[in-house]
């Protein structure tokens, strides 16, 4: 099991909420992107590639699906970080 | 109320269009009211560039003052936000909505925006760009950032912002942009793809903006004192005008000065859209040229004053007072005119000619008749 590395999850946190435009916090780990706060498919991109850059990783656009709330996109940066 | 002569309006031919409101964003102030008194007056707005702008070229700029994109829009959808987008969209609120907010001017499914820019925003385009070149991989961007950076985005986020589901266009034309953006209305309307129009031109102030036309300034040419801001009008058929009409836009004319002679361009385009406004040019009553500080700006203000009596020239106080604004000038500069008419008794039923030239060669002028009441 991955272990959450809290200065990460901050930071994560942070993106997140910059890229879909929601208070930090109001961003619950489990609350979700599209059906809950609002967000699309095109904000899910900017969260993407703002997590590449924060991080000098290489996410798959085939996991942007999986990115549907803090909790999971932190377990996919965490995979593609090798975390 | 003047009764001594007929009202202008009726006598405009029908698909005739007039201009039944505007608005601005300008170094005068976020409003019409501040625009119009700034104009009147006569008074200057070069002040000191924010040292958060980091290394200009020059210290002195025209810039919208206390302009806060978060602070006038709102933090949501804002944070990314570049600024042309938001000088536009916040001269369209103050065209179509009342001082609470409400929207107070009508609008239908073929109410269309068309916006005149240079380049749109430098600032947000050369950022993306550096990052691209200077990040570790050339796809760690913002991407965030990349709806901001297209041409036409100013332009659709004012259609999105106010439900206009008309024609929505964006002319990349520099100085003559406000000028070519008013023919493309007149030309829509006049086919029946639109019924009304949110017309305008819009420049914003950045670092990349102040760089660039530092580079591209000539020798001998001063250092540009720049300014920035957006001018946006309400422009429907004179039939079938909700509004009383401000102005009736008579004739739009534009030119390419290809025997680099900019004012024998002018004196051509000018005498043209004079014709076909059927004005001869001593009854101009104001004439409002760019006055972009360069060859060409000069040229055109001889063109001009050989062609329109000399007190049409010193009815409408120079545009420098707003620096070189330039796609937002051409807009600015109607809005002068309007401004000036509307406190003015004897403009009505007068001709206003406003000319614009631009480094490429082009070259626009538009012939109005004024026809507002005095407020």
């Amino acid at each position: 099991m991955t272990t959450v590395a809290p200065q990460h999850l901050s930071r994560i946190r942070e993106i997140i909420a910059e890229n879909i435009d929601v208070d930090l916090d109001g961003l619950s780990d489990t609350a979700l992107f599209i059906d809950e706060l609002g967000a699309d498919s095109l904000k899910l991109i900017d969260v993407l590639s703002a997590l590449e850059m924060e991080y000098s990783i290489v996410i798959d656009m085939n996991e942007l699906p999986k990115m549907t709330n803090v909790e999971a996109t932190y377990q996919v940066t965490a995979a593609a970080a090798g975390w | 109320m003047s009764t001594a002569t007929a009202r202008p309006e009726a006598t405009l031919p029908p698909g005739t269009p007039v201009i039944t409101g505007w608005s601005a964003v300008s170094p005068y102030g976020i409003g019409r009211e501040e625009f119009a008194a700034g104009v009147r007056a006569g008074a200057k707005t070069a002040v000191k560039a924010d040292a958060g702008l980091g290394p200009l070229p020059s210290s002195d700029v025209c810039t919208v003052p206390g302009f806060d994109i978060q602070e006038q829009l709102g933090p949501r959808g804002t944070a990314k936000m570049d600024r042309l987008t938001a000088l536009a969209l916040v001269a369209s609120d103050g065209l179509l909505l009342d001082a609470d907010g409400n929207r107070a001017v009508a609008t239908d499914e073929l109410t269309g925006v068309v916006l005149g820019i240079t380049m749109g925003s430098l600032e947000n385009v050369t950022d993306f760009l550096r990052q691209s070149y200077t990040n570790a991989r050339p796809f760690y961007v913002d991407a965030g950032r990349i709806p901001f950076g297209s041409l036409n985005h100013a332009a659709g986020a004012t259609a999105i912002r106010h439900d206009l589901k008309g024609p929505n266009t964006t002319v990349a034309g520099g100085r003559v942009s406000g000028l070519l953006a008013l023919n493309y209305a007149r030309r829509l309307m006049g086919q029946g793809r639109a019924t009304k129009y949110l017309v305008g031109s819009a420049e914003e102030f950045s670092a990349a903006h102040a760089w660039f036309e530092h580079t591209a300034t000539a020798s001998g040419d001063p250092a540009p004192l720049l300014g920035e801001g957006c001018g946006l009008f309400l422009v429907e058929q004179a039939e079938a005008a909700e509004r009383p009409p401000l102005a009736a836009v008579l004739s739009v004319e534009t030119r390419v000065d290809i025997d680099d002679d900019p004012g024998a361009a002018v004196t051509a385009c000018a005498r043209r859209a004079l014709q076909r406004a059927g004005v001869d040019a001593g009854e101009v009553w104001a004439a409002v040229p760019c006055a972009a500080p360069t060859a060409a700006g000069r040229a055109e203000h001889e063109a001009l004053a050989a062609l329109v009596p000399a007190d049409a020239l010193s009815r409408v106080p120079s545009m420098e007072l707003l620096g070189d604004t330039s796609a937002a000038s051409a807009s600015f500069q109607i809005a002068a005119v309007l401004a000036v008419a509307e406190a003015d008794a004897d403009s009505r039923g007068r001709t206003a000619l406003v000319s614009a030239v631009d480094r490429d060669g082009a070259v626009a002028v538009a012939v109005l008749r004024l026809m507002g009441e005095q407020r």
